[in-house]
């Protein structure tokens, strides 16, 4: 198979990477990288926990090739915030009890930041079809709406 | 997944190079929404070898307002939805772009890929149907125009050659005295493909009349394309719900007589007629001018 | 209280929201290879042959195993070990391993399973549980004649002398359809192998990680103490990595131990939904007598519920249901008959409810046809016949050890709802879109039960700079069960929740206090950790008398410090009561262990006092129906829930969002397709749980009546929130388009049509949606 050269920025930090053609993203992420926090629920977009800011877009990573990615910028939940200083994100979803098996919660922070970044205010139904791509089997998703609503209200 | 190699070129020339080259062995990635899944699946992918990148021919990335309204296959459902001028100017096609799947997949998904791909239920395709759409065909040496309902053949079914890229989708703004309709029914709210949804565009005359109508449902014929009966019944009068209804049913006639009765007829029958005449409610409301 | 009964943030929220929690395909080892699992195509048939040559020669293999390579017996089981982590013989169902390998990479794994050869001979299969019960049958299990897994009986008074004493008989038909847990992490474990000794410790997506222990021995022939399991986070289980990962866990093992490496393996989404076991769909036959006032004389109750291929939890779980399916009624005639019966399909066993939300559904269906037959309001109904204190059960169970509050959940239901005003308001309406509403109630018993055996311990370790260990056999499953164990150690030791760290689930680490079912942890677990606590502030207070100069009955405790209560600058802080503490060389540990009180079963009968304590729950739901698409959305719901004490009021909270999510799935959307035995529906596209837009209001009242026997008075919540959403959702709905299904899920075609289309799809082969 085919290799390609790739650089990629990833929470800001550059890579020069060789891959294979048919790499996804998501591999290259949680295997050459070590970046585990991004997760695989599904492998078909359905589920969302793979989700990644690609080039300011809320993305699959299962679904995009690495090799598509050549100078692309990528975000994942490693790169919101550090134990010392979290995103308001984090902060609001460990304040309103926002996590409870964890497997959706970098998904869903990177949709909150995604919705967020383009959209600072969002009403309650914005949040939810922001939200939309995520699914969540614990959480019955209230306190989930109410962490983004905290956070959106703290950033304002 | 499939192991294959992947082609970047940098052009359209050179994708157009590549076709030419690989043909039947070789399949066109944008998004990847649809072809990722079958490529993971192994599904029908006996004899492909190559995958030809074309995400990043800027080329082919455009929305412009001419004469009529140009879509180049990598817009993204996204940017379909948010465009101004696709949903000042073709609003049904804003709007069904808009239900695709989430946002990751709308960000990802292109409304070339939607077409090509030609899925029973792709909801871009009734809209464009209705809004009498033409697409282009490029191969290395030569074009062609076909009318979006010749294109597809079937499910999954298209005219496209081994060596085609589509390159273009062109069809008329809608006047300011059109309204439009779009009803889509799934299983859930998102992430849900459609069982079946419709596309309406009705054009009225100075009276409220309706003078032209195009009716076409998805997912229900075998092949995408307007419901002539339905349209004609509607042409030269200014409709009530009883007559949207009847709409609704030759609509659901034309599906039993193309398609037979299926597993899902019970339900798609009486569906799809509720679906049509709410359809045409929605491009009944806007305001006449 | 300090701690307990307060909002504590959760203790595990900063590792998960920083994406720093390690699951288990997030755990990386020198040397690890990755395994994959061959199935077979049929569904029943005989192994005649399997070639491996060709695989294991691949370069980038390592090990190709098949059954006979099993160190130890290749079958395992909780209550009957008829499961075969890899088949030997015969392959019972789709998600039967056949052999198994270890590769340098997933892609490598994969090719060396193409290039396995088996030979099948092909054997008649069964699908369906009637049949398998037929005469002729094939028959799944030589030590099951009939194909019969369990067959439980309850029998109370003498039913048709009730019969004869009604003034109305009704007789109903209900169905519950095969659904699957979901839970967004694929299973996951690795293995990795002891170096220097016989041994083997497994990481991973392990809900019961003493019951995988006991499994593993089995199948690796090893003692208990040369198997170490260690739970990872785990990404959700609702009950559903049990017997699947002691499956995946053994299988890991098995190549581990042959290569001397670490060996990975992970589900795909396909093969969680192919191999992983389901709730067991039931078909229920309800006959009841009620006077014309509506009083119940009598309830004549057949089950039917689907194994599968192997018997796993099927005779605890339908245990559940025999002592439960009258509902909380007073019911003075009762005969109820339960089978589990194997069949060629996907088995079933464990998932959050264990045979409930198959007889609430019927049940409280049951309660609303009977009260519309009678003319009567279903919540007079209920309040008429629903259980009080010294109520007496199908069980003969008389219920006054606990508060019996199914009166009270009820009403705070019904009223927080406005359902008696909506009620009303909804019984005629025109149009289209047209609303309903409806409640459901339930009572569960808590723990284990009769089942077994019911135990469970903690140890809690003070340190010297006044942090604090605690452990306990019990495993977080994302429900808060880190937190509540910690908020429990701290409230006991009198110190803020912070000082307090939880430990993983070793299963080196503490003893076996059995496995994280039935809603036991804060009830179990949590009287097992304030117990061991409680210890250890004894040796404290003990240590400070004489510097306090007071008695033990004089000293008082909390905010990291102790003092006497007349005098309270006379005090210590927690860490100078330590130095004390350890200046006298105290033990600063403890070991808590708790014993269920007993309960009583005679299954001959089935009489007896069934469980130690019960709750009670009423769940009321508002929907809209699209009546020309047979679309539903729940509006909102309403649910009342007895939990004893909230031990932590925003992970209840959670608990019941998170249980009513799942209601509404089992409602509306949820079924596992599988068609002569074959898992159509292979993943989330098909598969389709509620998403965020799904969602309604959600109004959450946690109703306390403090238990005799838990921990502060906690008892249970974790179950009882999703076995009544769908009889509340069936209800509105039935009132919204004036027709009852008596089917779940009630998707599309069952609300337009009454009935659903989807085995014609299958028995038609016709493709399309």
């Amino acid at each position: 198979m085919k290799k390609l050269p790739v650089v990629l920025t990833v929470n800001g930090k550059e890579y020069s990477l060789t891959v294979e053609s048919n790499e996804r993203l998501l591999d290259t992420l949680r295997q050459r990288l070590g970046l585990t926090g991004t997760k695989e629920g599904c492998g078909v977009g359905e589920c969302g926990a793979c989700s990644v800011i690609l080039d300011g877009n809320l993305v699959n990573s299962c679904m995009v090739l690495t090799a598509q990615c050549d100078g692309s910028r990528v975000e994942t939940v490693e790169g919101l915030g550090t134990a010392e200083k979290l995103h308001p994100l984090q902060q609001a979803f460990i304040d309103y009890n926002a996590v409870q098996c964890g497997f959706c919660t970098p998904g869903m922070l990177m949709a909150a930041k995604a919705l967020l970044d383009k959209n600072p205010h969002p009403t309650e139904a914005e949040i939810r079809q922001g939200l939309s791509g995520v699914l969540c089997r614990c959480t019955g998703y209230k306190q989930i709406v109410d962490a983004v609503k905290a956070a959106a209200g703290e950033e304002g | 997944m499939l192991e294959f190699d992947l082609f970047r070129p940098q052009n359209l020339q050179e994708a157009l190079d590549l076709l030419a080259e690989y043909k039947g062995s070789a399949r066109v990635m944008a998004g990847g929404t649809d072809l990722m899944i079958a490529l993971r699946a192994k599904k029908g992918m006996e004899n492909v070898k190559y995958i030809i990148d074309i995400s990043r021919l800027q080329e082919l990335a455009y929305i412009r307002e001419g004469e009529g309204l140009e879509i180049g296959p990598l817009a993204t459902m996204t940017q379909v939805a948010e465009s101004p001028v696709v949903r000042q100017c073709a609003g049904v096609l804003a709007a069904a772009a808009s239900t695709v799947g989430s946002p990751q997949i709308r960000n990802r998904g292109t409304i070339g890929g939607n077409v090509v791909n030609a899925a029973v239920c792709a909801d871009t395709v009734a809209p464009l149907v209705a809004l009498e759409a033409k697409i282009k065909l490029e191969r290395k040496g030569g074009s062609r125009w076909l009318p979006l309902d010749q294109f597809i053949t079937g499910p999954n079914r298209t005219q496209l050659a081994a060596d085609e890229l589509m390159t273009g989708i062109v069809f008329a703004k809608l006047p300011a005295n059109a309204g439009w309709g779009f009803m889509r029914l799934a299983r859930r709210e998102a992430l849900a493909i459609a069982r079946m949804n419709v596309a309406v565009v009705i054009k009225r005359d100075s009276q409220g009349k309706v003078e032209d109508a195009s009716i076409v449902p998805g997912a229900v014929l075998p092949r995408p394309g307007r419901v002539t009966e339905a349209e004609k019944l509607l042409i030269g009068t200014i409709p009530d719900g009883a007559l949207a209804r009847r709409a609704g049913e030759a609509v659901a006639e034309a599906m039993i007589s193309a398609a037979g009765r299926r597993w899902s007829t019970p339900y798609k029958e009486p569906a799809i007629i509720a679906l049509t005449e709410r359809a045409i409610k929605q491009a009944l409301e806007v305001e006449w001018r | 209280m300090d701690t307990v009964n307060k909002p504590a943030r959760r203790v595990d929220a900063l590792g998960k929201v920083l994406g720093e929690s390690k699951y288990g395909a997030d755990l990386q080892f020198e040397g690890m290879l990755y395994g994959k699992v061959l199935r077979t195509p049929y569904p029943h048939a005989r192994i005649l042959s399997i070639d491996t040559d060709e695989a294991a020669t691949l370069p980038g293999v390592e090990a190709v195993l098949t059954a006979a390579d099993v160190p130890g017996l290749h079958t395992f089981g909780t209550v009957v070990p008829n499961q075969q982590v890899l088949a030997k013989e015969v392959v019972r169902y789709l998600g039967d391993a056949v052999a198994i390998v270890a590769a340098v990479s997933p892609a490598v794994a994969e090719k060396a399973l193409d290039l396995i050869k088996v030979e099948y001979e092909e054997l008649e299969a069964v699908f369906d549980p009637e049949e398998a019960m037929a005469e002729g049958a094939p028959v799944l299990h030589e030590d099951a004649p009939g194909n019969i897994a369990a067959h439980h009986v309850l029998e109370k008074g003498e039913v048709e002398e009730g019969f004869a004493a009604s003034d109305i008989i009704l007789e109903r038909e209900y169905e519950t359809q095969l659904v699957e847990h979901a839970y967004i992490e694929p299973e996951a474990a690795v293995a990795v192998p002891e170096p220097g000794r016989r041994g083997i410790t497994v990481y991973g997506s392990i809900q019961n990680p003493f019951s995988c222990r006991k499994a593993l021995s089995r199948m690796l022939g090893f003692k208990l103490n040369e198997i170490r399991v260690i739970q990872a986070f785990m990404g959700g289980s609702f009950g559903g990595k049990d017997e699947v990962m002691s499956a995946m866990c053994a299988r890991a093992s098995m190549l581990a131990l042959k290569t001397g490496r670490p060996v990975k393996m992970v589900n795909t989404r396909e093969e969680s939904l192919l191999e992983g076991y389901k709730r067991h769909p039931y078909k229920l036959k309800y006959k009841v007598g009620a006077t014309k006032e509506g009083k119940l004389t009598a309830m004549k109750i057949y089950i039917l519920a689907d194994a599968g291929a192997y018997t796993a939890q099927t005779p605890f779980v339908t245990w559940r249901s025999v002592v439960q399916a009258t509902g909380p009624y007073e019911v003075p005639h009762v005969r109820t008959d339960v089978y589990g019966v194997h069949t060629n399909n996907c088995y079933t066993s464990a998932f959050r409810g264990f045979g409930s939300p198959q007889i609430i559904f019927a049940q409280e269906s049951l309660m609303d046809e009977l009260a519309e037959e009678l003319g009567m309001e279903p919540l007079e109904l209920r309040r008429l016949n629903g259980y009080r204190q010294g109520s007496v059960t199908a069980t003969g169970q008389k219920l006054d050890e606990h508060k019996v509050s199914l009166m009270e959940v009820l009403d705070k239901a019904v009223e927080k709802s406005d359902y008696l005003r909506k009620r009303k308001e909804y019984a005629n309406q025109q149009g289209r879109f047209r609303k309903g509403i409806g409640l459901a109630c339930s009572f569960r018993g808590c723990s284990l039960g009769a089942e077994g055996v019911d135990a469970t311990g903690a140890m809690v370790s003070v340190q010297y700079d006044g942090s604090v260990y605690v452990f306990s056999g019990l495993a977080e499953n994302g429900q808060g069960l880190q937190t509540i164990f910690s908020q429990i150690a701290a409230e006991e030791l009198g110190i803020s929740v912070e000082r307090v760290r939880f430990m993983p689930t070793d299963t080196a680490a503490i003893p076996d206090g059995g496995p994280t079912v039935a809603s036991r942890s804060t009830l179990m677990g949590g009287n097992a950790v304030r117990i061991a606590a409680a210890k250890v502030r004894e040796t404290l207070l003990g240590a400070v008398l004489g510097r306090l100069k007071a008695s033990a009955q004089e000293l008082d405790w909390g905010n990291d410090r102790i003092w006497v209560k007349d005098d309270p600058s006379r005090c210590v802080s927690f860490e100078e009561a330590i130095n004390e503490a350890c200046a006298q060389g105290e033990l600063l540990a403890a070991l808590g262990w708790y014993k269920a009180p007993k309960v009583t079963w005679d299954d001959r009968h089935g009489q007896g006092n069934a469980y130690f304590t019960y709750v009670y729950g009423c769940q009321v739901a508002e929907v809209e129906v699209d009546t020309e698409t047979g679309y539903t959305r729940v509006l909102k719901v309403t649910a009342a829930h007895d939990v004893g004490r909230a031990i932590n009021p925003e992970t209840v909270r959670g608990q019941i969002y998170g249980g009513v999510a799942q209601g509404i799935g089992y409602a509306l959307l949820e079924e596992v397709q599988q068609h002569e035995g074959e898992i159509k529906s292979l993943n989330f596209d098909e598969y389709l749980i509620p998403g965020i837009m799904d969602m309604p209001e959600i109004e959450a009242i946690i109703v306390e009546n403090p238990d005799s026997f838990g921990p502060y008075g906690a008892k249970t919540i974790g179950e009882p929130t999703l076995e009544m959403t769908a009889p509340a959702i069936a209800s509105a709905v039935a009132q919204a388009t004036g027709r009852r299904v008596r089917q779940l899920p009630l998707d599309l075609e069952r609300v337009l049509l009454g009935r659903s289309l989807q085995q014609d799809r299958y028995k038609r082969r016709e493709g399309g949606c």
